[in-house]
């Protein structure tokens, strides 16, 4: 099994709130390469965990897809019904949810979990071989296999993490989506369990979607990275491309923004405004209130997701395209 | 050069459980931190180390179990009643989190008049244009009518500062102030108070996780104080304690901050394995005196189990570890900026 392409195309989601529609996804185009760790980065409001949720099928129930694909193997996974989406479920796609450490059963034994699991995708198999299977994939994420026998209350976050990361790989997904996989553990915690998520992509080729509000974890860990802003997609590109030389204003902010050690810290600098409202974006670009180059034509017209070579995608006016 | 705090020996200890099953936890251990008039400084530690129990006790709102807290050189413990109030305004604390510790019903504008006024002060438009200008929330005018919903959370933060200052405070202790900030925004609410060091003299005290965000703030001047366990484990000037650590911690929370370029990872994490035995979830190890580290520390050894202190090993610069001989020579991991420019030290 090796990993899978996904092609998210036109994708427009909203939520629907007493307001009004929130446009939390508008005309998002993103390409996961098969086999490749893309890491999905964005501040929080961005509209990135919606369009993970798009592509594996959990948006919540005031949420509308109001059009666009997602294709999976040359399957639109938004026309599937609830039924035929079943059979991609954890087989094809698995997804490790933000906060995901709360989602184990307090009253089931991490075994359990995994039999569960099991039994509903692909019917029951024997105690021994399943145990076996499990002790393998948990000692691949550095646990032992007692944790077997262990209840949640008993693990640490970063334990559980590894629980959830080790269960997401138990029928051999060729796309693994992970939702802001680390933010809630300490920083020791966070390099290993990164490690161990480039440790897995190794060895078994799986492609795997990141999404992250840490620009430094995206920089390590990604191959390629695409940035999201008030629900554009604003840049995709090569890793070293991008850091090297981010190319949408936003993106340049962004990545000046940084705080690290391998960072000119004299030069760091924050992106001066405010992300908008996501009830009422602001017309065409929705950075133009924000952005230092802004001309009349991004205050009318959204730019187009545009290709500048070198496997490069900017939505910026700066870069050309047709008004 | 006076003091606004000195904590001399202080410990807190919480007690949990029922009668018969009491715990004891060890939030702080034997803390001794001295805040100069105008000084910066920056502490840093993983949840659980004691660093808001530490904020918790410089400003007042917890009493510690043994040592003493002095205010402008007089012991907490014996300040009456009147004086103790007096002298809290003194030290004003800022919260983690700005969506919470803001009225959202209280305009900006409001936000602060209502606290100058009821300190008296005169003025009270002016006062409140010149705080807003003060953590870059310009034109002040422009926000007095906004609520905190229409700021983005780097702004609410600014104005949870300000608000703080409209007690003419000699030092702001703020307590993880860009955790719940978005990336972006995290650098203004650091140069807000950065600002507030350097231009008004304000003596400011952050506290963080994140070690980068620690040096970003205490760098050039300032003091990094590294907490593990409820013990400050290395303390110092701030390019000492990043570009020599000596506590083995501090080495593992630098190698374990995540930098942006690809390549090192592997090299960091093999680095990391050095300074920690396991993937074991941090806490305190060892008995109440013992070093706290000592249940991850390769280089432990029988004479870590005994009391430790902090202990000067160059000017400034202060570390809690026995062992600091043991340890393998340090040289700024090749990710780092200022690898390549040795000058900085």
């Amino acid at each position: 099994m090796s990993g899978a392409e996904v092609v998210v195309r036109d994708l427009n989601v909203v939520y629907l709130v007493r307001e009004g529609a929130i446009k939390a996804a508008s005309n998002v185009a993103l390409r996961v390469e098969p086999g490749s760790v893309t890491a999905l980065v964005g501040e929080s409001g961005s509209g990135k965990s919606t369009v993970v949720e798009a592509i594996t099928r959990t948006l919540p129930s005031n949420a509308r897809v109001l059009g666009g694909s997602v294709l999976f193997k040359g399957v639109d996974l938004l026309k599937l019904s609830e039924e035929e989406y079943r059979q991609y479920r954890w087989r094809e796609i698995s997804y490790v949810p933000q906060a995901a450490q709360n989602s184990l059963n307090p009253l089931q034994t991490i075994f359990e979990h995994f039999a569960e699991t099991h039994a509903d995708v692909a019917g029951p198999i024997p105690r021994s071989e399943l145990y076996e299977m499990a002790a393998k994939l948990l000692e691949s994420v550095g646990l032992d296999a007692s944790v077997l026998r262990a209840y949640p209350h008993q693990l640490s976050g970063g334990m559980k993490q590894r629980v959830l990361i080790a269960l997401s790989f138990l029928f051999k997904p060729s796309l693994v989506v992970m939702d802001e996989p680390v933010s809630a553990l300490d920083v020791v915690n966070q390099s290993l369990i990164l490690g161990l998520i480039s440790d897995l992509h190794k060895r078994y080729g799986t492609s795997i979607l990141l999404v992250t509000h840490d620009l430094p974890v995206a920089g390590e860990l990604a191959d390629r990275v695409a940035v999201m802003y008030a629900g554009h997609l604003v840049e995709m590109g090569g890793n070293e491309e991008f850091f090297e030389e981010p190319l949408h204003p936003y993106s340049r902010g962004l990545v000046r923004s940084m705080i690290a050690f391998s960072t000119e810290l004299s030069r760091v600098s924050s992106i001066p405004g405010e992300p908008p409202s996501l009830l009422e974006p602001p017309p065409g670009c929705r950075f133009h209130p924000r952005c230092p180059h802004a001309m009349d034509i991004c205050k009318e017209r959204e730019p187009p997701l545009l290709e500048v070579g070198g496997g490069r995608w900017v939505k910026c006016w700066l870069y050309g395209g047709r008004a | 050069m006076s003091e606004v705090v000195k904590l001399e020996n202080v410990s807190k200890v919480f007690r949990r459980g029922s009668v018969l099953r009491r715990e004891y936890v060890w939030a702080v251990r034997d803390a001794s931190v001295a805040i100069a008039t105008g000084s910066r400084i920056a502490v840093v530690g993983e949840s659980g180390s004691g660093k808001t129990t530490l904020a918790r006790i410089i400003t007042g709102f917890e009493k510690p179990s043994k040592g003493y807290v002095y205010w402008f050189g007089k012991r907490v413990d014996e300040l009456p009643k009147r004086e103790f109030k007096e002298l809290r305004e003194r030290i004003q604390y800022v919260h983690q989190d700005p969506y919470t510790s803001l009225n959202p019903v209280r305009t900006v504008y409001d936000t602060l008049a209502d606290p100058l006024r009821k300190r008296g002060v005169g003025n009270v438009e002016d006062r409140v244009k010149e705080l807003l200008r003060l953590v870059k929330i310009t034109p002040p005018e422009y926000f007095f009518n906004k609520f905190p919903y229409h700021l983005s959370g780097g702004m609410r933060q600014r104005l949870a500062i300000a608000r703080a200052l409209t007690a003419s405070p000699q030092l702001i202790v703020a307590d993880e102030p860009i955790s719940m900030v978005d990336m972006s925004l995290r650098v203004s609410v650091l140069d807000v108070l950065l600002g507030l060091n350097r231009e008004i003299g304000l003596a400011v005290m952050m506290i963080s996780h994140d070690i980068a965000a620690a040096y970003y703030f205490a760098r050039e001047g300032g003091l990094l104080y590294v907490m593990y366990g409820g013990r400050i484990i290395e303390c110092g000037p701030s390019e000492k304690v990043v570009l020599n650590p000596l506590h083995p911690y501090t080495r593992l929370l630098l190698l374990a901050t995540p930098q942006h370029r690809r390549g090192f990872f592997q090299e960091r994490i093999s680095m990391m394995a050095k300074y920690a035995k396991s993937a074991a979830a941090p806490g305190a190890g060892g008995g109440v005196e013992a070093c706290p580290y000592v249940a991850r520390c390769p280089f432990a050894a029988p004479e870590c189990e005994g009391p430790i202190e902090l202990k000067e090993v160059e000017s400034g610069h202060y570390v809690a570890c026995k062992r600091v001989d043991a340890l393998p020579e340090w040289t700024p991991p090749p990710w780092y900026w200022f690898a390549s420019k040795r000058d900085v030290a």
